[in-house]
């Protein structure tokens, strides 16, 4: 019991941790790592909920396709980020710095 | 339920916060995808500590296996690295960090008795084969759509 609460511990506080880096860091690739940060705690956060109603297989599944959408997000999002880079439409990763260059 | 099961989550838990914040706040970007797939494994023992061996399979091969070490490569292909030696200290330090936290994982596997609730592999398939044909057909497209799209913008016309 106490090892399923510390389980929500974890996932609160790494979901916190994912939502503060998003707001306080300002690089681009900083920015989804805090996503994925925060992924990870929304998944044991989901694993400690099918623990509480007792549906284990559906939590499964959901965490199953959880991780498969992840990673096509990550694979999208840095191929989009490459594609910038290489043709020049992005110089900076860290976005202060774009939004400096509109102003 | 077994204390030995309850100090091995509580371990994890404790790792799984110390990483989450290391990625989050630790100013090198290669570093900290370094400190997501630790974050990813920690996840993957948890899974396999409460009865999710599948789970924790897929966390490891494709989340950590594939999509960290796509950020760790895209974040070295966007920022050209400058030329810098790692010195032999920290280079240790940081092989006998992974040796431990890889101990601790398998010492907390190993010790622990399975028995918050074994999902078998081949139950798990079969539910989401059963109940989530739609979930998996959306998968497959959204996969084969990131596929295509990724290959596409990364390779994109210049112009």
């Amino acid at each position: 019991m106490i090892g399923m609460l510390a389980i929500l511990v974890a996932g609160l506080f790494v979901l916190v941790m994912g939502i503060a880096g998003l707001i306080y860091n300002k690089n681009l690739v900083k920015m989804l790592l805090s996503l994925e940060v925060s992924f990870n705690g929304v998944i044991l956060i989901v694993l400690y909920i099918s623990w509480i109603i007792y549906k284990p297989l559906l939590a499964g599944s959901l965490v199953f396709l959880a991780i498969g959408l992840a990673i096509g997000e990550i694979s999208i999002i840095l191929s989009i980020l490459i594609y910038l880079f290489k043709t020049g439409m992005l110089k900076e990763l860290d976005q202060s710095e774009i939004e400096g260059e509109e102003e | 339920m077994s204390p030995l099961l309850d100090i091995a989550l509580i371990i994890m838990a404790v790792m799984a916060i110390a990483f989450a914040s290391i990625t989050v706040f630790y100013k090198s970007l290669v570093y900290s995808a370094v400190f997501l797939a630790f974050l990813g494994l920690t996840n993957a023992a948890i899974f396999y500590i409460i009865g999710y061996p599948l789970l924790a399979f897929i966390q490891i091969i494709i989340y950590v296996g594939s999509g960290v070490l796509f950020i760790i490569i895209a974040v070295s292909m966007l920022k050209q690295p400058s030329v810098s030696r790692v010195s032999i200290r920290s280079g240790l330090a940081f092989a006998l960090f992974t040796i431990a936290f890889l101990i601790a994982i398998a010492i907390s596997i190993g010790i622990v008795p399975i028995s918050v609730g074994y999902i078998g592999v081949q139950e798990l398939v079969s539910y989401i084969a059963s109940h989530g044909e739609i979930s998996i057909i959306i998968l497959l497209t959204v996969l084969s759509f990131a596929l295509i799209a990724s290959i596409s913008i990364a390779v994109g016309d210049e112009k």
